[in-house]
């Protein structure tokens, strides 16, 4: 048997998905989270009568008519596809929203079971709903559930079975709503509209009305204030940044790192003197040292995490996105742009993947060619590594790189917006702000684990092979000979490293060492402090004394050869610069341009250098009063970027003023 | 001369053991090798489905 789960945006479907199946899909208290169907197999705990039962998670839609691209995947799941039956589910403190696509998916002769979700907030919310009453008028099962807490759960299940192939009728026996017809459309959704209504007003009762102001309105009109909005978001990110770097995560990566070492020690201790110098150092240095750098940081990114899914789950995300939408439609972008970013921040495959949700081609493309500079979980390890390295664990360096990021966004969108000719252009976003909740703690530590894993699986693949690599790159040169000591320069890294490095001189870090990272962070961002370790053979950067220590350096700066504003120059260069293949290759996709994806990259690669130019040449000159080195070279370099990005904005105008002439 | 052979095939079961593993996710349908957002198969990846717009 198959089980469609359909039901609107930010009703408990992901949540009840994951209870019933005993997955981990993302859920997020916010509409638009779930972007393609999953599927998964009922528990064996709720499937007592045996037999496989596959579900299948559809995104949110508030109707059969699509208007989104999610809502045209579920839309056609269930016309096309024609599952057994189909779990609706149902916000129960929304019911006069959620009830008009309850009304059409009865009209398409598949058995329909009704989950009343949410209805453990029905009396904190002075809402009673008369179930059997509401069953009776709909022709359908209706059960309660509590998808946080898994309340209701075998009975919707028992239900969706004892349905199997009943024929149910539809309660509402207006016109097809399949008309092409838009008046007769219309007059259609009226009448629908109006059947919901006198539906709600038979089952429901409310203690609060709805027009009266409510605590949660009062918090939103500051906390998604358009002014306001932002030092709040602001405070907000300084608050997670600060208890993840300054005061928890340093603590337990202590005692993290201090395993690592032991182990390292232990390895070294058994390989003893008899093994081959080169095969204990790739052994040590190369992998373990490489991979145990990067996990070093783990227990700062999973606070991290714990405390972003504790935002998420609370509401407070929704209200960001409010917040940020107007201020994105100023520069040509669609108001739904701001869910990718959002989602970017976990991950930017998923964020640019989430743009096809953008109907508009150039919004899209636009889209996907910006959300990579929102920092991502990958690049969390090389802001913590900046930050505790160079500026004491300040919180300040991770809150501002999303505020750079941010400006960056909006800046980068008023030059494609310029480039592309294309002005404001006129979009609707309608977001339902999802209530503010105590966030689940249990929910945030599955999200923390499950992003965890996830970590500690791409330290283990990609960064352990990449590590290898670069290793074995510094240690041989063209001709597979050994490097001698004091003649590094002559390895394979460094041969290859080093033309990059030349064109990083102004911008502070012309090191090849630095160049190879930031090379190897392409691969996979977190490689960048895989790759740092490697080549300067570190295991910790955690505790920056002992590190000091281990490489006989009076300050830990001068072991990598950077200033503070160098290394910032550095971070806002990894960070900026494009993102890692994979969601290159997302963006590609999703993007369904090369010419966009040229530009895209072309744009990441300016925008990266340029801002990281400018950190250090400004900030030397703030530091030390002169300039960097480099600076008119790289001025040279910059400008170029800019004069390209003037020639295309030029070119544009005068194609649209032929256009203009030839339409007069 | 032994100890050596032992720690070549140490290195080479660590290294054969982290590229099997990303092969395996991606025939799987994940883009990058532990991937949160992918689960373990083609159904459950939202990365992978560059799926035809609709619209």
């Amino acid at each position: 048997m198959r089980i469609a789960h359909a039901g609107d945006p930010n009703s408990g479907k992901t949540t009840l998905f994951n209870a019933i199946t005993g997955k981990i899909e993302h859920v997020g208290n916010w509409p638009g989270v779930t972007i393609a169907k999953k599927e998964g197999d009922v528990r064996k705990a709720l499937n007592r009568e045996g037999g496989m039962i596959r579900v299948v998670d559809l995104p949110g839609a508030y109707s059969l008519s699509p208007f989104t691209t999610e809502e045209s995947i579920t839309s056609e799941f269930v016309r096309n596809e024609k599952p057994d039956v189909i779990i609706n589910i149902v916000d129960a403190t929304n019911l006069s929203r959620s009830l008009f696509f309850t009304t059409q998916l009865l009209e398409l002769s598949i058995p329909v079971v009704v989950a009343l979700n949410k209805s453990d907030l029905l009396d904190k919310k002075g809402i009673v709903i008369n179930r059997e009453v509401l069953a009776k008028k709909l022709g359908c099962p209706v059960v309660e559930t509590a998808s946080t807490k898994g309340h209701g759960l075998p009975e919707l299940i028992e239900q969706a079975r004892i349905v199997y192939g009943d024929k149910q009728t539809a309660p509402f026996t207006g016109l097809s709503s399949s008309n092409k017809d838009q008046a007769v459309d219309d007059k259609v959704k009226h009448e629908r509209f109006t059947f919901v209504e006198g539906l709600v007003k038979d089952v429901e009762t409310r203690k609060v009305a709805s027009i009266k102001q409510t605590r949660q309105d009062a918090a939103d009109r500051v906390v998604a204030h358009r002014i306001l909005g932002i030092p709040i978001f602001a405070a907000v990110i300084y608050f997670v940044f600060s208890l993840s770097q300054t005061y928890l995560g340093p603590p337990l990566a202590d005692y993290l790192v201090s395993w690592i070492d032991s182990f390292y020690e232990y390895i070294g201790g058994l390989m003893g003197a008899d093994v081959s110098p080169i095969l204990s150092s790739l052994l040590l240095d190369g992998i373990i040292g490489g991979v145990g750098a990067v996990m070093g940081f783990l227990p700062l990114i999973m606070v991290l995490f714990f405390l972003l899914a504790l935002l998420e789950d609370s509401g407070y995300m929704a209200r960001v996105a409010v917040v940020m939408d107007r201020h994105l439609k100023r520069v040509g972008l669609s108001g739904r742009s701001i869910i990718p970013m959002v989602i970017g921040t976990g991950c930017a495959i998923p964020g640019v993947m989430a743009t096809r949700t953008i109907r508009d081609d150039r919004q899209r493309r636009t889209t996907a060619m910006l959300t990579p500079f929102m920092p991502c979980g990958a690049k969390l390890p090389i802001i913590a590594l900046f930050a505790g390295v160079f500026f004491g664990d300040a919180a300040w360096v991770g809150t501002s790189m999303y505020f750079v990021a941010i400006l960056i966004i909006v800046i980068s969108a008023l030059i494609v917006q310029r480039i592309t000719n294309n002005g404001p252009a006129e979009s609707y976003f309608i977001m339902e702000l999802p209530d503010y909740r105590l966030p689940s703690l249990k929910r945030a530590t599955v999200s923390m684990f499950s992003r965890a894993k996830a970590f500690i699986i791409r330290a283990a693949t990609i960064i352990l092979l990449c590590n290898a690599a670069v290793h074995l790159m510094q240690t041989f040169t063209w001709s597979f000979q050994v490097v001698e000591p004091g003649m590094e320069g002559t390895s394979i890294l460094a041969t290859i490293a080093s033309p990059f490095a030349f064109l990083l001189i102004p911008l502070g870090f012309g090191a090849w060492q630095l160049a190879a990272a930031a090379i190897a962070g392409l691969i996979a961002k977190e490689n960048v402090v895989g790759a740092l370790a490697v080549v300067y053979g570190i295991t910790n950067f955690i505790d920056t004394e002992e590190l000091a220590l281990l490489s006989g350096a009076g300050e830990v700066a001068e072991v990598m050869g950077l200033t503070s504003v160098a290394a910032l120059a550095y971070l806002v260069f990894n960070l900026f610069t494009p993102p890692c293949f994979a969601a290159i290759g997302a963006m590609n996709a999703e993007m369904d341009s090369r010419n966009w994806l040229w530009a895209g990259i072309g744009l990441q690669f300016g925008v990266g250098y340029t801002v990281a130019y400018f950190v250090y040449q400004v900030g030397t000159l703030i530091t030390t009063g002169s300039f960097g080195t480099g600076v008119i070279p790289g001025l040279l370099g910059v400008a170029l970027i800019a004069g390209v990005i003037v020639y295309l904005v030029r070119r544009n105008d005068h194609k649209s003023r032929v256009e203009l002439k030839e339409a007069v | 001369m032994l100890t050596n052979f032992i720690v070549v095939l140490i290195i080479a079961a660590i290294v054969a053991g982290a590229a099997a593993k990303m092969i395996i996710d991606r025939i799987k349908g994940a883009p990058c090798a532990g991937c949160p957002y992918s689960g373990l198969d083609n159904q459950s990846c939202q990365c992978t489905e560059h799926s035809a717009r609709t619209i």
